[in-house]
């Protein structure tokens, strides 16, 4: 991602220039700051001159200083010029002006770090300079370890940790040793500082540490911390009235959460952060905002509008249009103007960098090439090349573009090897930067191009060399690895062939897996007794994406024969013939549909192959990926199937939002004898928890509301929808995860209960996330806004065959045709899903 | 009532070119926003529906035939009520007039000053002293005063005055009429009016009351969206689904249809621009482009010129402190259908209310929602008409 090397030198240069304001300024001030008068800001000025002139060994000034910093404290609530006036004015004078000083040496420190900043020097000129840099720094410490005055030792420790941020956050040839070395030693130096400046009673100047801390924190992973301690810098920031250094700051503190964001994989927070970042500049985008909102776009496969964007955004120092040019290359490539990105190709290999062997550029244009078709000569270029000295992701794009050029020319035992050390090389960078816990090298960091097509490529060259199987593990392993590893608790849930068989074996008709990559989708089926056929097609995911929108909408418009059209189209791509045939030999029962990342949306029931009743087509069960490395045992029927029955809230005026959930409420409640109905008024948070908490059985009727839309896609609304509760409560998807639900089956009837914005291979983060990573084995939702009526007649259908002893996925399949056979409209009835494991 | 101008056919955005709002009068003689038989005569007022409808019009009877009606027992009391009622509105309105002072203005202000004044989306801001002389006129033009009132009318389209006729070549949509207005409701200028506002309200209700009872009412009985269990239906809620492609035959019946089509989206909050891309594309899974156009707007409604049969896709873009945040696409066909094309024609020898009614329910339950809008919009204002075009589909 471009995020580490194209935000380095503006974040390097910005903590200087920020730091080196910081370093005149004394005092802070609290939060109320912005109510302050001008009097107060005079004041506080004043006193801050003030103490200057003290320090530097005025005394007379000290009657005028006491004064002020009372009215501060007392008048401006600044408690802080108390604090800082306590502090100096009962050091000695030769204390005082030693510690001036010392100050200046540090700022000497600072500027020569700027200044090699401004040169924008290389590595290998950068690193001994850093050392130099370190060690005066350090010298200044020990210099004044047991000084009067802590303040010098504070401002070297600060920005002493501001050195080591700067190297960790930017500097991916690091080894693992000594990155985690230097995360540890620059905390402690940073909290030392702290420390330091707590005991002079400084504010402002903490900001420098506390910032490095919150990068810390993310370098590590420890994103929580991290969004913690760059909020913390935001609101001092933003509560000083010395306008640069809010400014300044409040940026810093942005990038960094938008870091962290960007590590999470939360675009909603990310758009967000973007906006804020655009706010807070000038009139005119800064090169660091464009480039990252450009490759936002990218990331929501909006290639277009990427162009658009940076067409209009063009640089023009020329450092940032070489940059402009290599995104604008790779963009238009994406968009499939392919003779427009040859016209940019031709310009970057024209840039110097181009010619260095391994630089970005280079490795760019190798790719471009190996698209054009000319693998062999790429094979040529890159098999020389050192990688010693190539950070970890780069390392990963160029085993990427290996991988592809052996596959194009057919050397698919090599290809996979080399496909496969590029998965792991990503994984490992992700390791570094989102920890072993959430490592998932298909989703954010390295993202798309090394993730998920080099998943599908490595597929493709598995299914070459006639080892379906493998092909079938890989595309689970590498894919829903978070939601796995929260559903079964284990972190390194890893998938392996003897798993896929364990779970194919458990349905009848097996389980089909699938891995949607940029340009390429590979389908494999493996029938229950562990036999696999696979194909792949040259449909991205955009194709695919757009495809099922297509389906969707015309269901829900119910344009039958769009419908029936796209529908045939979809299965024509994602079950060819020869997938459908070895599918159909496994006939009649169920199979487990793995639906990952960009199909979790698709609608199979409207797919001609499952349209059938259950004596005539396979039953499909479906799942956002393996969960855990077994299924576990099959659902059991029983008459003493006791359900927590909630629902039909009422509003605070006593009227009924949901009108026909009452009668479903006793519907279902009829069909399994000694259930418990809560509805009405007494719908509430605690009984809800209770139900949720208690877990067996559940069946939920209500609304469900999608958040607010700020400007993202619709699936992002529903990660932060909410149920609806009685007397206007809500309950939202978070506290569903904190109530961990495991139920046997649940049935959430309310509209979208299964929609939710995915990334890349992930699983959907809407409310069935929170569900089936807590645990729960069956889940029935909708995959789109349902008729009051609509959601009734299917429960009540399904309620009825469970009632008659068959299990959730026939129960949902005899709920389907009994709605379609009535005449009842696709809109209504394939809404309708059972995720989980049956 | 026959001078108006067509619709502009290459409409592309609201406010461009030759667009639908340009070249409007606000005159009373060209643009009554209620429908009279033009050659009523002493005679029509025999039938008992004429002389309901012009009792509604009473105001612009020559004094015969108000002697008439003032002489029907029955509609002689509602006469006197409504004038009554205009007389009481009348005085206010003098008196505002006092109060803002200068003398009102004699020529009703052109459509777009007008639009700027009520500061519909987009409007730009008139001079304080435009303002005052607007406001003056507002206050002795109901017409005028009708206009700038349905800015401020929550509802998420267009209003078009003037009714839908036997036949349209007389009564053609006026371009003036047709910007649409948003969900939310919009600011409305001029506080300092609100005491003739009130005068105006209440004439308007007892008008309206009156007229509804005079109606022998097919009842507006507009079609409603079934419950939903939740909410989850934008950014882009029209065009979707089935648009109409209507004969000319149809067009004549029913000349909302047919010339445009509306699209809505959800306002983005702070956004300063929209952009908009419709690409016409095969009917299949992975379908192929077959044809491409762009728009732009600042207002999160307005309507494009009709499009070509075929299948679309269109792309929304907003623009926030410069930067494009993407919307969910939305797909909708455009298509000829004979059969509700029949249906629709069927319902020529209705009445011209009960007619619009049927054929909003008929479009409405083909799945014709853009449709069954553009005709609700062909409405007098009411609010059971208003609740239908706010209703924005929940899926």
């Amino acid at each position: 991602m471009g995020r580490s090397g194209g935000r380095s030198a503006a974040v390097f240069l910005l903590a200087f220039l920020v730091a080196t304001t910081a370093a005149f300024l004394i005092g802070g001030k609290s939060s109320h700051a912005q109510e302050k008068t001008v009097s107060a800001a005079e004041d506080l000025e004043a006193a801050k001159n003030a103490c200057l002139e003290f320090r530097a060994g005025n005394d007379a000034v000290l009657p005028k200083w006491r004064d002020l910093a009372k009215r501060c404290a007392q008048d401006h609530h600044r408690p802080d010029a108390q604090r800082l006036f306590d502090y100096y004015s009962v050091l000695p004078r030769e204390a005082r002006v030693r510690g001036m000083e010392q100050e200046a040496r540090v700022e000497s420190v600072r500027q020569e770090a700027k200044k090699a900043g401004d040169a924008i020097m290389s590595p290998l000129e950068w690193g001994p300079e850093r050392e130099r840099l370190l060690r005066e720094l350090h010298q200044i410490v020990e210099d004044n370890r047991s000084a009067a005055d802590a303040a010098p030792a504070a401002r070297a420790l600060a920005l002493r940790s501001t050195l080591f941020r700067q190297r960790v956050i930017t500097d991916d040839k690091i080894e693992e040793l000594e990155f985690r070395e230097w995360i540890t030693v620059g905390e402690s130096e940073a909290q030392l500082s702290l420390e330091l400046f707590d005991r002079v009673g400084m504010e402002l100047p903490k900001l420098e540490p506390l910032l490095n801390m919150g990068w810390f924190a993310q370098a590590k992973p420890e994103l929580d911390a991290a969004e913690q301690q760059f909020e913390t810098v935001y609101a001092r920031a933003h509560a000083s009235t010395n306008t640069q250094i809010r400014i300044k700051y409040e940026l810093e503190a942005l990038d960094g959460l938008l870091a962290v964001a960007q590590d999470s994989g939360d675009r909603q927070r990310t758009f967000r952060l973007l906006n804020e970042l655009r706010k807070l500049g000038s009139e005119k985008l800064s090169w660091n905002v464009v480039e990252q909102y450009a490759q936002f776009l990218l990331d929501l496969d909006e290639p277009r509008l990427a162009d658009e964007f940076l067409v209009q955004h063009k640089p023009h120092a020329d450092k940032e249009l070489g940059e402009w040019q290599l995104l604008m290359m790779g963009v238009t490539g994406r968009e499939g103007l392919t003779e427009v990105a040859a016209l940019y190709a031709t310009v970057v290999r024209k840039s110097s960098r181009a010619k260095v062997p391994g630089s970005p550029e280079s490795l760019a244009l190798a790719d471009m090439d190996c698209r054009a078709g000319m693998s062999a000569d790429v094979l040529d270029r890159l098999d020389g090349l050192d990688i010693s000295l190539m950070p970890i992701s780069r390392k990963a794009h160029l085993a990427r573009i290996r991988g592809a050029a052996m596959l194009e020319l057919h050397h698919y035992a090599e290809a996979a090897a080399v496909l496969r050390g590029a998965l792991e090389l990503s994984e490992s960078c992700e390791g570094r930067h989102q920890g072993i816990q959430d490592s998932n090298s298909t989703a954010s960091l390295v993202g798309e191009t090394v993730g998920l097509e080099s998943l599908a490529m490595l597929a493709r060259a598995q299914i070459e060399v006639g080892d379906c199987m493998q092909a079938a593990a890989d595309i689970e392993n590498w894919q829903s690895r978070r939601l796995r590893r929260e559903a079964s608790q284990d972190p390194s849930a890893e998938i392996e062939v003897a798993d896929v068989k364990g779970w194919a074996a458990a349905y009848e008709c097996g389980l089909i897996t699938w891995v949607v990559g940029a340009d390429t989708t590979v389908v494999v089926h493996v029938n229950p007794n562990g036999h696999a056929v696979a194909s792949w097609s040259p449909h991205g995911r955009k194709d695919i994406q757009n495809a099922i929108r297509r389906l969707r909408d015309a269901a829900l418009t119910d344009n039958l024969d769009s419908t029936s059209r796209i529908a045939r189209g979809i299965q024509e791509i994602l079950l060819p013939d020869d997938v459908t045939r070895h599918l159909n030999a496994c006939f009649p029962g169920r199979v487990l549909l793995c639906l990952h990342g960009a199909l979790e949306n698709l609608p199979v029931d409207l797919l001609p192959i499952f349209a059938g009743s259950s004596s005539s087509s396979p039953i499909p069960v479906v799942l956002p990926g393996l969960l855990v490395r077994a299924p576990g045992s099959a659902f059991k029927t029983s008459d003493d199937q006791a359900w927590s029955i909630l629902g039909d809230p009422v509003e605070s005026t006593g009227e009924d939002s949901v009108p026909q959930a009452s009668s479903e409420l006793l519907a279902v409640g009829a069909e399994h004898a000694g259930s418990r109905v809560c509805s009405g008024a007494d719908f509430t948070r605690a009984e809800l928890l209770k139900a949720l908490r208690q877990g067996h059985f559940l069946h939920l009727a209500s609304h469900l509301v999608a958040a607010t839309w700020d400007g993202s896609s619709i699936d992002g609304t529903l990660n932060h929808a909410t149920i609806v509760l009685s007397h206007g409560d809500r309950f939202s998807i978070d506290d569903i995860r904190s109530a961990r639900p495991h139920h046997e089956l649940a049935v959430v009837n309310a509209c979208f209960t299964g929609g939710g914005e995915f990334v890349d291979g992930e699983a959907a983060q809407g409310l069935a996330n929170a569900f089936l990573s807590s645990g729960t084995r069956n889940l029935l939702v909708s995959m789109w806004p349902i008729t009051d009526q609509a959601a009734t007649r299917y429960a009540v259908a399904f309620h009825r065959g469970l009632a008659s002893g068959l299990d959730p996925a026939r129960s949902a399949s005899s709920a389907r045709n009994e709605l379609r056979d009535s005449g009842a409209p696709p809109a209504d009835w394939a809404a309708f899903r059972l995720v989980g494991r049956d | 009532m026959s001078s108006r101008k067509p619709e502009n056919p290459d409409q592309t955005q609201p406010r461009g070119g030759l667009g639908s709002d340009s070249g409007a009068s606000m005159k009373r003689d060209l643009n009554v926003p209620r429908s009279m038989p033009a050659d009523l005569t002493t005679a029509g007022l025999d039938d008992p529906k004429t002389a309901d409808e012009a009792l509604i019009a009473w105001d612009e009877l020559d004094a015969q035939l108000l002697q008439m009606l003032a002489e029907d027992p029955e509609r002689g009391r509602r006469l006197r009520k409504l004038q009554d009622a205009d007389g009481w509105l009348r005085a206010r309105a003098a008196e505002a007039a006092r109060k803002t002072g200068g003398p009102a203005l004699l020529d009703c202000p052109e459509a777009e000053e007008l639009y700027d004044f009520g500061q519909g989306p987009g409007a730009t801001t008139l001079s304080q002293a435009r303002q005052d002389a607007i406001d003056r006129h507002l206050a002795t033009c109901r017409e005028c005063e009708a206009f700038v009132e349905t800015l401020s009318v929550p509802m998420p389209a267009g209003l078009e005055l003037g009714m839908p006729d036997e036949e349209p070549e007389e009564l053609p949509v006026d371009p003036a009429w047709v910007r649409p207005t948003p969900v939310i409701p919009l600011r409305r200028k001029g506080p300092r009016r609100l005491l003739v506002g009130a005068g105006l309200a209440a004439a308007a209700v007892v008008v309206a009351l009156i007229a509804i009872q005079t109606q022998s009412a097919p009842g507006l009985a507009f079609p409603q969206q079934p419950p939903l269990r939740g909410s989850a239906g934008g950014p882009i809620f029209y065009p979707r689904g089935h648009v109409l492609a209507p004969s000319e035959e149809l067009k004549k019946v029913f000349p909302a249809l047919g010339g445009r089509i509306e699209w809505l989206i959800e306002p983005s909050k702070d956004a300063t621009e929209y952009q908009f891309l419709w690409i016409r594309h095969d009917d299949s899974a992975f379908a192929k482009e077959l044809g491409r156009g762009r728009f732009d707007s600042k207002d999160s409604s307005g309507f494009i010129s009709q499009l070509d049969e075929g299948s679309y896709t269109l792309f929304a873009t907003a623009i926030v402190n410069g930067l494009p945040h993407p919307m969910t696409p939305r797909e909708f066909d455009v298509q000829t259908d004979p059969a509700i094309e029949a249906q629709l024609l069927a319902t020529r020898g209705q009445p011209t209310i009960e007619r619009t009614m049927t054929a909003i329910r008929l479009l409405q339950a083909a799945k014709y929602w853009t449709d069954a809008r553009d005709l609700a919009r062909s409405l007098p204002p009411s609010p059971e008409r208003d609740l239908f075009l706010s209703q924005t589909p929940g899926r």
